[in-house]
């Protein structure tokens, strides 16, 4: 049992770490290890924490009071500030661009230069990545016994109290997780660092990607990417001394102040006014100055995808979307089932790997070996999907009822009959929510097919997309986009759906 | 028997020719070659052309130096070349059809290790609603504050458009930038960043390419947009084609850099790749609103090749400061 354990963990590490290996034994130069060890790289690095330090902080600040609600209250305002997670997992980070760009040239913003300077940055960090402190926050919260704040309470605590001493501090593993996920993907932001901040600021990630990109220096290019990786190992390896438990109660429903309320209708205005601004200019197109519906007929016509295979990428697009997803939710499950003291470790040691990086050796392994480029993508997504899915099933496939499963184990059952009696039809809307919402990443993902550049060979939605844009076809394009978006959210309300579904059920 | 064995050897090498695929790497804005370039050179050859786009021309090289996949490259650049045929990346071979080529200056290295195809100038986009007197001149440019929008010198315009100051101002290069700063509105990391702002009226002037006045033409944008050339000198750059470097260079592969300069492929590249041909063959009309340098500077490709690394740190370092 032990070995079978081991061994899904040494899978997933060694899916990592061929590619890794190979590329490094014919590219790596040991000496770019040390000649990285600069006052340039100390600056870059010294950036990438303060700017995901400060997000990090701000994100957890903002994000406490509708966390509180979310927490306490069961109606419309809660149900649409939990939707909010979508945000970081499924809006199309240049949808985020398009509208801050446009925020940030109204008057008010405009005025004080928020554009282009360290501002917008953590304005667009801690937008795109409160919902996921309000998602672990909440659901923290909410998990906390009765019986402990009710004891606490008739202790005399002050509510100040209660929150700081008892809540805060039973909610910590919460904190983590979302922590080192907030922390993890702003310190390893790309896009919004480029387009928002200018040339004036570099992540380890913008220095990977201009090194690969730009100078054709793998070996360096190599050397950051382990700079990075060590970093993010340090930050997660610190978390792991944070005692792992999962509370298992059930939250109060109670009345809430006029300031938490106020305070919470008013975030969740802030957020869906940029992702309504992403959407509607989503379908506008600004070299044209039209809104672009009537480009939406000509995206299937025979004529356009004779030259842009529109239709056989989004055919591709939902082939590769269905099989890395159900692999992954298969892996996800096992590897949660076989849980060891290092599978943290190992997942979230991934977490914050270039996606570029990654790419360029898989490319490599379709140049030395031949194997099909179609099934490098799949174990692209794949293996950037695991720590997500990872995150999204933890509670439920850890925390899962072990007297139930004791109780079939007695009765005979074996590990199938408990799957497929047991687990299955009881975490099945759990199951399909999670299918779903990786289905919609790898849909909406682009780094990783960008960089592998397999739009002749196997296209997909987005390289489509990127293909009609680069040929000036901008209506097309824009169609295309607000399409793919729409898929996106439609995804996602759908996983909500099924979620919300299974809650009201259990 | 001795008959047999030479009509099967026949048959099966007359089978192989007729099989001849050439794998043809070139970047995202050159896929119609596949489709309009690739029926008519199999009719004319019998070889078959299979065009896989790839952006990062030489880093993709690197990256196959041992196992090559393709057997021609398009659209190196006179850095770019230089530095794949440095890294032993392309063959030498002298198109036959070389003759064609219009000016001795197009040729881009003497031993031809890259064949010049087409070329364009760098200019300045400008939107004439938003700028109604657009500046004529480089120095004009940088009396303007925050109205510039220029791309990173680690992207292939960015790059060029360096190199295109470095032509113009010499070692005083980093003192133009020094002043260029305060009209610099922001520094996109590509292209298609830089005219997406540029075309959301978040600055009314952008690096980019004169060519682009022909699609501004086609979409009906010609009022709206228009581009012009600084008046302390045009850069023009040119795009070559090469064979890689492999241990057995395909007949077909020989063939079709021929046929990069013939008549069928210059014409095309003028109407699909809004570039000048290197021949002489009749330009679309809508040429007629591409400006054309009065002066042309230049940099040689081994001096960029030299220096490009250093010049763009130091760029970077004049940009960040």
């Amino acid at each position: 049992m032990k070995k079978g354990k081991l061994s899904l963990n040494l899978f997933y590490m060694t899916l990592w770490g061929i590619p890794i290996f190979i590329f490094a034994r014919d590219f790596f130069r040991l000496e770019d290890l040390t000649e990285i060890f600069n006052a340039s790289t100390y600056k870059t690095v010294a950036f990438s924490f303060k700017q995901a330090s400060i997000s990090v902080i701000l994100s957890f600040i903002l994000s406490i009071v509708p966390s509180y609600y979310i927490a306490y209250r069961r109606d419309r305002i809660s149900r649409l500030l939990e939707s909010l997670i979508f945000i970081p997992f499924f809006f199309p980070v240049i949808s985020t661009i398009v509208a801050f760009s446009i925020i940030f040239n109204l008057g008010f913003f405009k005025e004080f230069q928020v554009l282009y300077s360290l501002k917008a940055i953590i304005i667009a960090n801690v937008f795109y990545n409160a919902p996921i402190f309000l998602k672990y926050l909440g659901e923290g919260m909410r998990s906390i016994p009765k019986e402990i704040l009710e004891a606490a309470r008739l202790e005399g605590i002050s509510e100040k109290d209660l929150f700081f001493k008892i809540k805060l501090p039973l909610i910590m593993p919460q904190i983590f997780r979302a922590f080192f996920m907030v922390f993890v993907y702003c310190f390893t932001s790309f896009a919004i660092i480029l387009s928002l901040g200018g040339i004036n600021y570099s992540t380890l990630e913008v220095e990977i990607a201009t090194t690969l990109m730009g100078s054709f220096d793998f070996s360096k290019a190599f050397a950051l990417g382990m700079v990075q990786f060590g970093v993010l190992t340090i930050v997660n390896s610190l978390g792991q001394r944070i005692e792992g438990y999962e509370l298992k109660g059930e939250g109060d429903i109670k009345k809430v102040s006029f300031f938490t309320k106020a305070y919470s209708i008013i975030y969740l205005i802030c957020e869906y006014a940029v992702v309504f601004t992403g959407l509607v200019f989503a379908f506008f197109n600004f070299y044209t100055g039209k809104i672009s519906f009537k480009a939406f007929s000509t995206l299937f016509s025979v004529e356009l995808n004779e030259y842009y295979p529109v239709v056989k990428g989004l055919i591709n697009s939902l082939f590769l979307s269905g099989i890395v997803s159900a692999l992954t939710l298969i892996f996800t499950y096992l590897i949660l089932k076989n849980y060891t003291k290092f599978t943290n470790y190992i997942i979230f040691s991934t977490f914050g790997f270039s996606s570029a990086f990654l790419a360029i050796t898989l490319v490599y392994m379709n140049i030395i070996w031949n194997i099909p480029l179609w099934l490098l993508l799949v174990i692209g997504y794949f293996l950037t999907s695991i720590p997500v899915a990872y995150s999204f099933m933890y509670q439920y496939i850890r925390e899962f009822p072990k007297d139930i499963l004791e109780a079939a184990k007695i009765d005979g059952a074996g590990k199938k009959d408990i799957f497929f009696l047991i687990e299955f039809p009881i975490l099945k809307n759990i199951f399909t929510s999670i299918f779903l919402q990786i289905f919609a990443i790898v849909f909406g993902e682009f780094t990783i097919t960008y960089t592998m550049q397999v739009g002749d060979i196997f296209p997909v939605v987005s390289l489509v997309n990127y293909s009609i844009a680069s040929d000036k076809r901008f209506l097309e394009s824009s169609a295309l986009s607000a399409l793919n978006l729409i898929i996106i959210i439609s995804l996602f309300i759908l996983s909500q759906y099924l979620r919300d579904r299974e809650w009201k059920n259990s | 028997m001795k008959k047999i064995f030479a009509f099967i050897f026949v048959l099966v090498a007359m089978t192989a020719y007729g099989n001849e695929i050439v794998t043809v790497y070139g970047p995202e804005s050159m896929k119609w070659i596949q489709r309009d370039i690739a029926p008519k050179f199999k009719e004319e050859t019998g070889v078959e052309i299979k065009f896989v786009s790839i952006n990062g021309l030489v880093p993709r090289m690197k990256l196959e130096k041992n196992n090559p996949r393709a057997d021609v490259v398009l659209g190196l650049t006179p850095s770019s070349s230089e530095m794949a045929k440095s890294e032993g990346l392309t063959a030498k071979y002298r198109p036959k059809s070389y003759k064609n080529i219009s000016k001795k200056e197009f040729i881009m290295d003497e031993e031809w290790y890259v064949t010049p195809f087409d070329y364009g100038a760098l200019a300045i986009n400008y939107d004439a609603q938003m700028l109604k007197n657009p500046p004529k001149s480089f120095e004009e440019i940088s009396k303007m504050k925050k109205q510039f929008l220029v791309e990173d010198p680690r992207s292939f315009t960015g790059q060029e458009f360096m190199l295109w100051t470095i032509a113009v101002y010499g070692d005083q290069w980093k003192e133009f930038w020094k002043n260029l700063k305060p009209s610099i509105l922001t520094v996109t990391p590509s292209w298609d960043e830089a005219f997406a702002k540029f075309t959301a009226k978040e600055a009314p002037m952008m690096a980019g390419y004169a060519s682009s006045s022909v699609y501004f033409y086609q979409d009906g944008n010609q009022n709206k947009y228009k581009s012009f050339i600084p008046e302390e000198g045009g850069y023009v750059y040119l795009e070559g084609a090469a064979l890689v470097n492999k241990k057995k260079i395909k007949k077909g592969s020989k063939k079709f850099m021929d046929y990069i300069l013939e008549k069928d492929f210059q014409e095309l590249t003028a109407k699909k790749n809004y570039m000048f041909p290197v021949t002489n063959v009749k330009l679309p009309e809508e040429y007629k609103y591409v400006p054309v340098p009065k002066k042309v500077v230049t940099i040689s490709g081994k001096d960029a090749v030299a220096n490009l690394e250093t010049w763009k740190k130091e760029l970077i370092d004049i940009l960040k400061d």
